[in-house]
């Protein structure tokens, strides 16, 4: 094998994995989407009255979020090596922003807009910084 | 000191079989059909030459479904990974003594 011959080979080489990678990216707007939805989510438990419709809101809105999603993921054709490893403390934090926002929020601080606008940011950027890491990956 | 086209591995000096595990290398698993388009190559011919990488311990091959759907899914194993880099090195080496 001569060196031009070699050369045309990594190109080529470089140019299918690039293609398949950019096909395993999705993770980045899996992520991303889960951010708003938290974010949301947080919302709905902390302001929408009455308590029926914030239930409501919590149990079927996520439950059909969730299983949209996961359809989704399942449906992508490629996943990036490492991912898991890469998202597990994303996925994390925000549960834990999420349980703590929760547990200080309810029911002290029910219809407290200022309060849960900041719990919705806190919550959904672990989830939101691990999806702009993701898209560089 | 021997020349670099020694260390290449034969079974990736063929250019497609060279591309499949390129394709593979980036990620952790890869769904036959878009390789098969990343590579631009026919589903026989993917499947012939996975087949041999296959056999030869670099490739592993997961069958599934999603929905109705069957799906292939591929994927590098260790040996693939170090396969295709002590190859990569050597590509490199000739390259750069262009």
């Amino acid at each position: 094998m001569d060196p031009h011959a070699a050369r045309s080979a990594l190109d080529g080489a470089a140019s299918s994995a690039e293609r398949v990678r950019s096909r395993a990216r999705w993770l980045s707007t899996y992520m991303g989407a889960f951010a708003v939805g938290f974010a949301i989510l947080t919302l709905v438990i902390g302001l929408v009255e009455p308590p029926v419709l914030r239930y409501a809101g919590f149990l079927g809105g996520w439950a059909v979020f969730t299983a949209v999603m996961v359809l989704w993921a399942r449906r992508q054709p490629a996943h990036l090596r490492g991912s898991a490893r890469r998202m597990a403390p994303a996925w994390g934090l925000t549960a834990a922003a999420y349980g703590i926002a929760i547990a200080v929020g309810t029911p002290a601080r029910l219809g407290d807009v200022a309060y849960w606008s900041v719990a919705a940011v806190v919550v959904a950027t672990p989830l939101a910084v691990g999806a702009l890491r993701e898209r560089r990956a | 000191m021997s020349h670099p086209r020694h260390a290449l591995d034969d079974l990736l000096v063929h250019a497609v079989r060279f591309s499949i595990v390129a394709a593979l290398h980036g990620v952790e698993k890869a769904e036959f059909a878009l390789v098969r388009d990343s590579v631009e190559i026919t589903d026989s011919t993917l499947s012939k030459q996975v087949a041999l990488l296959e056999t030869a311990g670099y490739v592993a091959v997961e069958k599934g479904r999603v929905g109705r759907r069957p799906r292939t899914w591929l994927s590098l194993t260790p040996d693939g990974v170090e396969g295709y880099r002590r190859h990569l090195e050597a590509l490199r080496a000739i390259a750069g003594k262009g």
